[in-house]
């Protein structure tokens, strides 16, 4: 007799998509406005930490000053950790929260 | 920095009797309001000693960096000498400048109003006034030349 072969199925590939909901969150880094910390040095802070230019840095900086706090970037919790100990380590007052 | 020999002498003085007052500074610790358990505190107090020593060796060094003649070059006019630090240095001074200043805003009740007289000088307080304006005005004239370079 001749020999029969088994069907052959093959496994089904599910692509698995990633909806809004299961995607990593975001998070914001704030700095928070003091009375000790000299505007000169908040700006030199950013540039040392983010490497923006003095433009970008000084933006911030006013923000932080003139409205009390400025969401400085967004990331990944990690991420955003850790720049928040990097500026923690300049004695700025720095956050983080999850981006809406 | 560029500065007369009788300023070098004055400025190096002035910088090394800062260390002095290093055991009265405190250190900017933030605290977990609410928590007073032993382990916690236990945990705090030791991170204020090496915050402590960590600040206090950063003086030490840097005190040498002023006694250290190879630094200070002459200028042409022979007058005035220049203070050599490379850009990792400037670091380390721009960060305990902020340690220093944040030390006695700490002495000084961490004041909201940072203008002369709400400061409230008096004897006891015009020493620890005149570091954080000093520590100040230094910063900004560090971080000025930082970039500069």
């Amino acid at each position: 007799m001749p020999e029969i072969l088994e069907p052959v199925v093959l496994p089904t590939i599910i692509n698995e998509t990633k909806d809004k909901d299961t995607k990593e969150p975001r998070y914001n880094v704030i700095c928070w406005n003091d009375p000790i910390n000299l505007m000169t040095f908040v700006s030199h802070v950013f540039r040392k930490v983010f490497g923006w230019d003095q433009t970008r840095a000084e933006k911030h900086m006013r923000e932080v000053h003139e409205k009390g706090k400025s969401i400085l970037i967004q990331e990944s919790a990690e991420k955003a950790e850790f720049y928040v100990h990097q500026l923690q380590s300049y004695k700025l007052q720095a956050t983080m929260e999850k981006a809406e | 920095m560029v500065v007369s020999s009788e300023e070098r002498e004055v400025f190096t003085m002035l910088f090394e009797s800062v260390g002095n007052t290093l055991p009265h500074l405190p250190v900017d610790i933030s605290r977990e309001t609410g928590r007073e358990d032993d382990a916690y505190l236990e945990r705090q107090e030791m991170l204020e000693t090496a915050l402590k020593e960590q600040r206090d060796d950063n003086f030490k060094v840097i005190a040498g960096w002023m006694r250290d003649d190879k630094r200070w070059k002459e200028n042409p006019d022979k007058i005035h000498q220049a203070w050599t630090i490379s850009l990792d240095e400037a670091e380390r001074l721009l960060a305990h400048l902020n340690d220093l200043r944040i030390g006695a805003w700490i002495i000084l009740g961490k004041p909201e109003d940072m203008e002369f007289e709400a400061l409230q000088p008096n004897k006891q307080r015009l020493p620890w006034i005149s570091l954080l304006f000093t520590s100040g005005m230094l910063q900004e004239a560090l971080c000025e030349a930082i970039w500069e370079n």
